[in-house]
């Protein structure tokens, strides 16, 4: 049995929720002349108990390693156990920063499917040795063949999913325009007292500029997160290495994986690459952080996958039928003709805004193009198939194009909708529900009613 | 394949259940006015009416629960249709609760738990409950 006890430091992790009370006397000090003996000694009885709870709080962590399982003690006053079987934990992942290299310590999350989305279950600061320690322990580490992802496919990846990327680059001429219309418009009457007859343009050109700010530091935050990504693969373990500080190392079991995605985000699309990404309790904080390769070619995509899940996209399966595709973009239209519409009867309403909403009604409509042209191609592409133990489905859901595995026994509902055109013509809208919250869900839409059911019933059935 | 449908018994049940709701949602009216009173009595009471007439008899109707080699199919809606097909092995807990209501007509609810969700059914008989009940804890039952 190996006994793993709390690194010295994690003190500091108890004593940082009080952190603002321990400041106390300092401002006190500041901006309070005198105060007497007694409030002196309040204060140093209160930090007292602050660090004397942190302490014994620090203490009191432990995790013992047994053959088959992990026990994580905590608590002083009340204490916990938490009994994990080794084989129930999906995902371990250690992260370090200077500080903390310096000091000699990780911080370790312990992961299982009972956790919650995106929390960390048990999540401690313990030493370096002792995180090897606990790798080994758990035979996460053996063998281990890793690839280095390059510095391009992470840039690339970073500056197709950095939130502002496709909004900022629609905003940024929309929002110079509308500073110009307003200036002729309304500066010089309105605001007659102020002497720069540019108010509006500055004020807007302030906006773009900040919006390109946020998407400035948006990728470069990702970029640093993800620098250096590394995949290491042995027949039973993925580990996914990513950023140089803070460095961040994840490791889980094959067999935990959720449901893996292929995705194409509009720039990513433009460049015909692919995002994979993979659904694990416990990896990936944040929406975009569960990639685990950056940017990948067509022809990569394959490869990769039958070298890491030993799988292969599927042939044929159930698809929509040809005479009604045109139910894909019938909402699609509507929209991408009302928006425009809206846009012009505005301006003809006030036409001192007509020389805004022409130019923004163009660059709505390329957009809501782009977006009918997706409502063609999942048309095209909606399909419900198998592939060996998995469940293969593909479609697109808002402006992103999926391709979705799940591993059979990882499937935990299929729900099946149909609206009252979907009963007249017998089709219907599946939804795939993995059993880990972390996963994603898969919407297939408009496939034949009854196909779906007996793809949906016989899929237990085989197992 | 063994198929359940629900009893006319839950159809009365949801019937009360509504009654029960109605008849204070009309009271609570009556400080508002003689029109909003009358108004809000008359939209009320054809939200009733269409409940109480068309909407529950209809869903009632509709509810099947089907239990197949390794499956649990709900099938339930009036407008929109919605399957639920999930595996019975994943299910990790199943409880059968009943009100004083319930109990006076002879059904009970199931509720089924599985990881990360959980299913509130309608109301059954008794028997039937428990044979699904037992069923889906791990007993092996015949449902046949």
């Amino acid at each position: 049995m190996t006994c793993i006890k709390a690194h010295p430091a994690a003190v500091f992790g108890f004593i940082a929720p009080f952190w603002i009370i321990t400041l106390f006397p300092f401002f006190r000090r500041i901006f309070i002349k005198g105060g007497g003996a007694a409030l002196a000694a309040a204060e140093l009885i209160g930090l007292f108990i602050i660090f004397l709870q942190a302490y014994l709080r620090a203490r009191a962590l432990e995790i013992e390693i047994t053959e088959t399982r992990l026990v994580i003690k905590k608590g002083v006053f009340i204490k916990g156990e938490t009994v994990i079987k080794k084989h129930n934990v999906s995902c371990l992942s250690f992260k370090t920063n200077p500080i903390l290299w310096l000091l000699s310590a990780e911080t370790v999350s312990i992961d299982t499917e009972a956790g919650k989305k995106h929390k960390s279950e048990h999540k401690m600061l313990i030493k370096r040795a002792d995180a090897t320690a606990l790798r080994s322990a758990l035979g996460l580490c053996e063998g281990i063949k890793s690839f280095k992802m390059g510095a391009k496919r992470v840039t690339l990846m970073a500056a197709a999913v950095s939130s502002a990327a496709v909004g900022v680059l629609v905003a940024v001429p929309a929002i110079n325009r509308i500073g110009r219309v307003l200036d002729k418009s309304f500066a010089g009457k309105i605001i007659e007292t102020v002497r720069s007859g540019a108010l509006f343009s500055s004020a807007f050109a302030a906006i773009s500029l900040l919006f390109l700010f946020f998407y400035a530091v948006s990728f470069i935050f990702l970029l640093i997160r993800n620098i250096s990504m590394q995949i290491g693969l042995t027949a039973e373990t993925i580990y996914i290495g990513a950023g140089i500080f803070p460095r961040r190392r994840t490791y889980f079991k094959k067999e935990s994986v959720g449901s893996i995605v292929l995705e194409q985000r509009p720039i990513i699309r433009l460049s015909g690459r692919y995002i994979i990404k993979v659904g694990v309790a416990g990896y990936g904080g944040r929406r975009d952080d569960s990639v685990i390769v950056p940017v990948a070619r067509k022809s990569e995509v394959e490869p990769f996958l039958r070298h890491i899940f030993s799988l292969e996209r599927p042939n044929g399966g159930i698809t929509p039928a040809r005479h009604l595709k045109y139910r894909f973009i019938r909402w699609r239209m509507l929209f991408s003709a009302a928006v425009p519409a809206a846009i012009y009867f505005l301006g003809c309403a006030f036409p001192v805004l007509w020389p805004l909403s022409a130019p923004l009604s163009v660059i709505i409509l390329i957009s809501l193009l782009y977006f009918l042209s997706l409502g063609f191609l999942n048309s095209r592409t909606a399909r419900l198939s198998k592939s060996g133990d998995y469940l293969f489905a593909a479609g697109v859901s808002g402006f992103r194009v999926k391709e979705f595995f799940c591993r059979r026994e990882r499937v935990g509902m299929f729900l099946i909708r149909r609206y009252p055109t979907d009963i007249r013509k017998k089709t219907a809208i599946l939804k795939i529900e993995t059993r880990n919250e972390n996963s994603e869900k898969m919407k297939v839409k408009y496939i034949s009613y009854l196909a779906a059911q007996e793809y949906c019933k016989g899929f237990w059935k085989q197992q | 394949m063994k198929e359940y449908f629900l009893p006319q018994r839950t159809l009365m049940l949801w019937r009360i259940r509504l009654c029960v709701v109605f008849v204070p949602s009309v009271a609570a009216c009556i400080p508002l006015g003689p029109l909003f009173f009358a108004v809000a009595a008359v939209i009320l009471l054809a939200a009733f009416l269409y409940l109480l007439y068309f909407y529950l008899p209809r869903f009632h109707k509709s509810y099947k629960m089907e239990f197949g080699e390794g499956y649990m199919d709900i099938i339930c809606g009036v407008f929109i249709k919605t399957e639920k097909i999930l595996p019975t092995e994943r299910i990790i807990s199943v409880s059968v609760s009943s009100g004083p209501l319930s109990r006076r007509f002879s059904l009970a609810a199931l509720s089924v738990s599985a990881v990360h969700f959980k299913l509130r059914l309608a109301p059954l008989d008794h028997r039937s409950a428990e044979i699904i009940k037992e069923f889906l804890g791990g007993d092996s039952i015949d449902l046949h």
